[in-house]
Order: structure tokens, then C-alpha cells, then sequence
């Protein structure tokens, strides 16, 4: 069982003679929220602490205090990583050939989809609001030829850039 | 009497165990790039700290004395 892929940027069941172009995941600003939300959460122990330990009975109870903290803390830091974990398996993979869209949907729960490069007819870009447009993440919606679907990745950073580059793929490919 | 405690110590341990191996598993496994393997690195390392800080502060703590304040004071 090989757990280390061969090479930093190769992926799963990717052939030898594919080159991986471009590897991008939704905009940062999605793992920021969970990020911050278990910081808030981590800190609120704390501030009781910090009300309570003036108390004359504090100095009784502060080591059960400390190992429930640090208990809780090691369940935050579990979700958190969690979350991690799905933010950097779900992603889009552009290579030589085609446009993969892998999709982790929890543990052992995975999806993948792909598009060849040259079924690809259309492609077009989606900034949507005032925080898309300044921190550069929007919507790459690919139409294929073949499946005579739609692919759809979303908030992806720097979006015409990922375009640009899938176009000048796909005019290579063609 | 049996006691229960340490039996249900092992049983959340072992899933807690499960569960990071297969956080890393996955990072380690599927992530593409150098980043998911550094975070895999990361949480093992986290989780360890805080599980030693965890199992040393809960070895500090004195029942007796907390029995004795909640019920003889």
C-alpha cells in the first residue's frame, strides 16, 4: 500500500505521460471561517478562566479545569483539521489532457469528475458581489461537448487567469 | 466492581485514533502538492501535545481534595 504519491503535484491514478499543469482549490477566505470560528470557541474557556481565577476556590478545581481546556482544545483542533482536510481535497486539476474536479465529501467519501480538453466548448467566468470582485474569486463554469454537461467550479482565486490558462491548453490539445 | 472507566477510555481512544489516522491518511494520501503533507504533519504533532498536556493535567488532579471541599466544607 503506497500512501506518498510520486511526485509533489501528481494525483491519483494519473498516467505517466500526463503533465499536471495547474493545481487550485476554492478562495482561502472559505477556510478562514471555520478557522476562525474554533479560535473564538478555543478562547471562550479562557475567558472564564480569566473570571474565575481570583476565586478561592479556583486553585481546588484548576487542574481539572486545565485538562478539560486541553481536552477541549484537542477536539477543536480535530474538527478544524477536518475541515482542512476537506478544503485541500476538494480541487480542481488542470493538466496536459484534461480538467479534473475531485470532490471529498468526508472520510473514504470521494467524487471525481472529468473533462477532456478538447470536448471543452465553452468556458466562462462568474464574479458575483463586491467581495469576489476585490479578493479575485469567482465561478468557472466549463461546457462540455461530449456529456453534453456543464461543469461548474466554484470560487476559484483568480478565475480569468485559470481561464486563460485552460484555453491555451485546450488550443495545444486540439 | 468493574470499572468502566478505563474500558471507556480505550474505546474513545481507539476512535480518536481511527479518526486522526485517517485525517492524515487522506492529506497524506490524495493531497496533491507539498501543503497537505506538511498539514498532516502539523495536526499529528498538535494532536500529540495537547493529548500529553491533557493525560499530564489530568494526572494532577486531586479528587480527594475536590470531594472534600464539595461535600465536608
Amino acid at each position: 500500500m503506497s500512501i506518498f504519491a510520486p511526485s509533489s503535484n501528481s494525483f491519483r491514478r494519473e498516467p505517466e505521460e500526463e503533465k499536471t499543469i495547474l493545481v487550485t482549490r476554492k478562495h482561502q477566505i472559505n477556510l478562514l471561517a471555520p478557522l476562525y470560528s474554533a479560535l473564538g470557541m478555543a478562547l471562550i474557556p479562557f475567558l472564564f478562566y480569566l473570571s474565575v481565577k481570583s476565586r478561592a476556590w479556583y486553585p481546588i478545581f484548576s487542574s481539572l479545569f486545565w485538562s478539560l481546556y486541553f481536552l477541549y482544545l484537542l477536539v477543536l483542533w480535530s474538527l478544524v483539521f477536518y475541515n482542512v482536510m476537506i478544503y485541500f481535497l476538494n480541487n480542481v486539476v488542470v493538466t496536459d489532457r484534461r480538467v479534473i474536479e475531485n470532490r471529498q465529501k468526508g472520510f473514504f467519501n470521494h467524487e471525481t469528475d472529468e473533462v477532456e480538453l478538447k470536448n471543452i466548448q465553452d468556458i466562462s467566468v462568474k464574479v458575483v458581489g463586491s467581495v469576489a470582485h476585490f479578493l479575485d474569486y469567482g465561478d468557472i463554469e466549463l461546457q462540455s461537448a461530449g456529456a453534453a454537461r456543464k461543469f461548474v467550479f466554484t470560487k476559484l482565486p483568480e478565475p480569468e487567469a485559470i481561464k486563460e490558462t485552460i484555453m491555451q491548453l485546450k488550443m495545444k490539445a486540439n | 466492581m468493574f470499572n468502566f472507566f478505563p474500558l471507556l477510555f480505550a474505546i474513545v481512544l481507539a476512535l480518536y485514533g481511527w479518526y486522526s489516522f485517517s485525517v492524515i491518511y487522506h492529506l497524506i494520501r490524495f493531497g496533491i502538492g507539498k501543503h497537505p503533507k506538511v498539514l498532516a504533519l502539523v495536526f499529528f504533532f498538535g494532536s500529540f501535545l495537547l493529548f500529553a498536556l491533557f493525560v499530564f493535567s489530568y494526572n494532577r488532579v486531586d479528587w480527594q481534595q475536590m470531594i472534600n471541599y464539595l461535600f465536608h466544607s
